[in-house]
């Protein structure tokens, strides 16, 4: 997707100037925040619809800045990331922000109306920022083993697979096919590299506007693996690794339909106990 | 269990896992070895991909299952669940970046430390193509690899330089390594001999159990 790589309505400008004459802030910023770059070791790279932050490494010739007052909007995406990370110093920069950030800034500097596209990269940030808040556990390594860390949220996908469908758990187990082979991914960007871009906005509107949004992340992974059972079920290791970092479906909807499915038959037999089954787990 | 024994070749099973920096072209790497395919834009990887290549040395067959994996130092974590039963290490560093390089040495001391002798290095300087702006010299990496018992190459994924020959070269140091493990196993124990009565052994031939079998 070349859409990044495309300059923006809306290159960044000194504020409260309109004649020509004076420097686009753009231009000015891009020299200053390159300068800053190679000083911090931290460089963003684009690629179609992603881009990374990595220490040392070179920024590849292919993603010229264009010229003069023009700003492709990979340049607004490096700066909200790079900004991201100077004020989070603790957790800086980690591969797979780029996934969760490009969405957002998409929808917004696509938006139809000129207002949205004129202010996306505020708009973007705010939301980053807010959603990163909620997920950003995942991002950090020394919190992998904590109840909001990766880790814990594998074993509960794993755990949700065996009570939905013991068979396919047990199968993955016995190929020793390993959470994080597959699902750490999947959990960490919240899907954005399984699905191609106009799908990822379908999956993540369900996502966000369910008021358990993060469960339900995990539902729609036991409906991923669910739907392609009968692959998974005869495969061997590599076949099944194969599909499993290649998912075969790309109908967003097939697989919203079984996560919320999945969820409630969790709830239907919640409702089922006699008392408040979760208090009184030990 | 066929009795064909003798015609079948011997296949092996190596599991091979590539390690490296964040952005020295890991990827690139496999995805030229696999499907000679380069891509100029650049996808980081997040946690592994897998792999496979299969290839015939000799009269001995070969499957590889690669692990490529996640470079940045968030993902360091996720290192032993892929290098763990490896046959072969692929550390890779960029030309133009002496971190990169320093990067490798510590894979070697971690791979050292948790898998001892068992598993085949091979250190590869990747980005040859970008030579101008070398910063690790060729008899410094040389040099190294040599006193850690692994072999060098350089690379370059983008113009095809040297890929093909790094994963043929490995593959032979694996095949020897099994080879010399078997004799070690046939050696200890004599039962071992007198059923396979000087045929060819089917270690890792029967077809029933690919589950366990070498790879991961």
């Amino acid at each position: 997707m070349c859409f990044f790589q495309r300059s923006t309505e809306f290159p960044l400008r000194t504020a409260g100037s309109d004649d020509g004459t004076k420097m686009v802030a753009a231009e000015y910023l891009r020299r200053r925040i390159d300068q800053c770059v190679l000083k911090s070791n931290a460089i963003v790279k684009n690629r179609s619809g992603g881009w990374n932050i990595s220490g040392g490494a070179k920024r590849a010739t292919q993603y010229l800045n264009l010229s003069g007052t023009e700003e492709a909007h990979w340049e607004v995406v490096e700066r909200m990331l790079f900004l991201y990370a100077k004020l989070n110093p603790g957790q800086s920069y980690v591969q797979g922000m780029n996934e969760i950030i490009g969405p957002l800034y998409f929808t917004f500097s696509t938006d139809k109306d000129k207002t949205y596209r004129e202010h996306a990269e505020a708009d973007t940030f705010f939301c980053f920022t807010n959603l990163m808040a909620e997920i950003r556990d995942r991002f950090i390594k020394h919190l992998d083993d904590s109840s909001s860390g990766i880790i814990s949220s594998m074993n509960r996908l794993m755990g949700m697979l065996k009570e939905a469908d013991e068979v396919l758990w047990k199968r993955l187990m016995e190929l020793d096919v390993k959470p994080q082979y597959f699902s750490f991914r999947w959990l960490m960007v919240l899907l954005s590299q399984e699905f191609a871009l106009p799908e990822v906005l379908h999956l993540w509107d369900a996502l966000f506007s369910d008021a358990h949004r993060f469960d339900l992340l995990l539902d729609i992974c036991v409906a991923m693996l669910i739907l392609i059972r009968d692959q998974l079920l005869d495969g061997d290791f590599a076949a099944t690794m194969k599909l499993l970092q290649n998912y075969p479906i790309s109908d967003v909807d097939q697989i919203l339909c079984k996560a919320v499915q999945l969820r409630r038959r969790v709830l239907d037999n919640l409702e089922q106990l006699p008392e408040h089954p979760l208090e009184l787990t030990p | 269990m066929a009795a064909s024994a003798v015609a079948s070749p011997r296949v092996h099973d190596f599991k091979v896992v590539l390690l490296g920096e964040g952005c020295v072209g890991k990827t690139s790497l496999v995805l030229r070895y696999v499907e000679n395919k380069f891509n100029e834009k650049h996808e980081s990887t997040l946690q592994a991909s897998f792999l496979t290549k299969k290839l015939t040395i000799g009269n001995r067959r070969v499957n590889l299952s690669i692990w490529d994996t996640a470079g940045q130092e968030r993902f360091h974590a996720l290192g032993p669940i892929y290098y763990r039963d490896s046959n072969g290490a692929i550390l890779t560093y960029d030309i133009t970046d002496d971190d990169s390089f320093q990067k490798v040495k510590n894979w070697v001391k971690e791979l050292k430390k948790m898998l001892g002798t068992d598993i085949m290095l091979t250190i590869i300087g990747n980005k040859t193509d970008l030579e101008k702006q070398r910063n690790v010299s060729v008899e410094t990496a040389e040099q190294y690899a040599e006193s850690v018992g692994a072999t060098h190459f350089q690379t370059s994924a983008k113009l095809n330089r040297g890929v093909e020959e790094v994963f043929l070269d490995l593959s032979r140091r694996m095949i020897e390594q099994a080879d010399k493990q078997d004799a070690e196993k046939r050696a200890l124990s004599p039962s071992s001999r007198s059923t396979a009565a000087g045929n060819v052994v089917l270690l890792e031939e029967t077809p029933a159990a690919p589950i366990k079998s070498g790879c991961c």
